[in-house]
C-alpha cells in the first residue's frame, strides 16, 4: 500500500487514471518524434526522387552487415522490453528486471557495432567534405542524411539506455515498485518507438543497390 | 519456469521469430535485381515488422480507442507532409522534364 501510494502522483486520485493520462502523453509525445524522424525521412525521399541513380550508388557504401546485425539486436530488445512490461504488469518482478538489464545490454550492444560502424565509415572517407570518396554531389547529400539520421536515431537510443536502466536499477534496489507503475509502460513505449525508427532507417540505407 | 512465464515468453518470442524471418527475407530480395521493385519490397516488409512491433509490442491492438485516435492523428500528419511536399517534389520533376528551359535552379536536382 505505501508503494502504491509513492506511485501515485498528483493530480490523479487513483493509478489507473494516472495510467490512462501517462499512456496518453506518451502517445502523444511518440506522434510528434514520428513527425519529427517523419520530416527527416521527407528530406531523403525528396532528394532520392531527384538522383534515383546516385542515392543507389551511395547506399553500396553502407556496411550492409553492420546495418542487419544491428537490426536484429534492436528487435530482440523489443522482446526483452515488451516481455519486462507484461512480466510488470504480471507482479513478475524478477523477470522484470531480469529483461530490462537484458534490454540495456542489447542497447549498449547496438551502440557499440554502430560505433564500430562509424569508424570504418569514417575511415573510408564516406563524412561529407572535401575529402569525400564519392565523386557524385549527391551522395554526399545521401551521407549527410545517413550520419544525421544514424546520429539521431543514436541519441534517441541514449535516452532510453537511461530510462531503462534506471528502472532495472531502482527497481532491483526495491525504490520503485514496477507493478502498475505507469512509468514502465512509457518507458517500454518509447523503447519500441526508437526501434520501430531503426526498422524503417534499415531498407532506406542499407539494403540499397545490393542486387 | 512458471507457466505464466512460459506463456509471455512465448506470445512475444513468436513475434520476434517473425521479425527475425521478415529481416531474413528483406535481406535477401534486397540482393535479387527487381529493379524499382526493390524498395518497394524492402518498405513493404518494413512496414509488416513495424506493424507487428506497433500493434503487438507497443499494445495498440488492445489500448483503448483514444490512444488508437493518437496514433492515427500521428499518422494522418504524416501522411499530410509527405502528400502535399511530394507534390510538388514529383510535380517540378515532372515540369521540368516537359520543359527544360522554363523552370529555374531552385528544384531539387540541381544537386545532380
Amino acid at each position: 500500500m505505501i508503494a502504491r501510494a509513492k506511485i501515485l502522483q498528483p493530480p490523479w486520485k487513483e493509478i489507473s487514471r494516472q495510467r490512462e493520462g501517462a499512456t496518453f502523453g506518451i502517445w502523444v509525445f511518440l506522434a510528434s518524434e514520428m513527425l519529427f524522424f517523419g520530416s527527416l525521412l521527407l528530406l531523403y525521399t525528396a532528394y532520392r526522387v531527384a538522383n534515383p541513380d546516385v542515392f543507389i550508388i551511395a547506399g553500396r557504401e553502407t556496411d550492409i552487415w553492420y546495418g542487419t546485425v544491428n537490426t536484429a539486436v534492436l528487435m530482440t530488445s523489443s522482446l526483452t522490453m515488451a516481455v519486462a512490461a507484461q512480466a510488470a504488469e504480471a507482479d513478475m518482478r524478477r523477470l522484470t528486471i531480469w529483461c530490462l538489464g537484458a534490454t540495456v545490454i542489447l542497447g549498449l550492444m547496438f551502440l557499440v557495432f554502430k560505433g564500430f560502424e562509424y569508424a570504418e565509415d569514417i575511415k573510408k572517407n564516406l563524412v561529407p567534405g572535401a575529402n569525400f570518396a564519392l565523386k557524385p554531389p549527391a551522395a554526399q547529400i545521401f551521407f549527410a542524411l545517413y550520419w544525421i539520421m544514424t546520429a539521431i536515431h543514436a541519441i534517441h537510443l541514449s535516452i532510453g539506455l537511461g530510462l531503462v536502466g534506471r528502472l532495472a536499477i531502482s527497481g532491483a534496489l526495491r525504490r520503485v515498485q514496477l507493478r502498475e507503475n505507469p512509468q514502465v509502460e512509457v518507458t517500454a513505449l518509447y523503447w519500441h518507438l526508437v526501434d520501430v525508427i531503426w526498422i524503417i532507417l534499415y531498407p532506406l540505407i542499407y539494403l540499397m543497390g545490393r542486387s | 519456469m512458471s507457466a505464466q512465464t512460459y506463456a509471455i515468453w512465448r506470445k512475444n518470442g513468436l513475434i520476434w521469430l517473425a521479425l527475425l524471418v521478415l529481416l531474413g527475407l528483406t535481406f535477401g530480395a534486397a540482393h535479387i535485381p527487381l529493379g524499382g521493385f526493390n524498395v518497394v519490397i524492402g518498405i513493404a516488409i518494413a512496414g509488416i515488422k513495424v506493424a507487428l512491433v506497433v500493434v503487438i509490442f507497443m499494445g495498440l491492438g488492445r489500448s483503448p480507442s483514444l490512444i488508437r485516435l493518437v496514433a492515427a492523428a500521428g499518422v494522418f500528419w504524416l501522411t499530410i507532409l509527405f502528400v502535399l511536399t511530394l507534390t510538388d517534389v514529383v510535380a517540378s520533376r515532372q515540369s521540368r522534364n516537359a520543359h527544360p528551359q522554363t523552370t529555374g535552379e531552385h528544384s531539387l536536382s540541381h544537386n545532380r
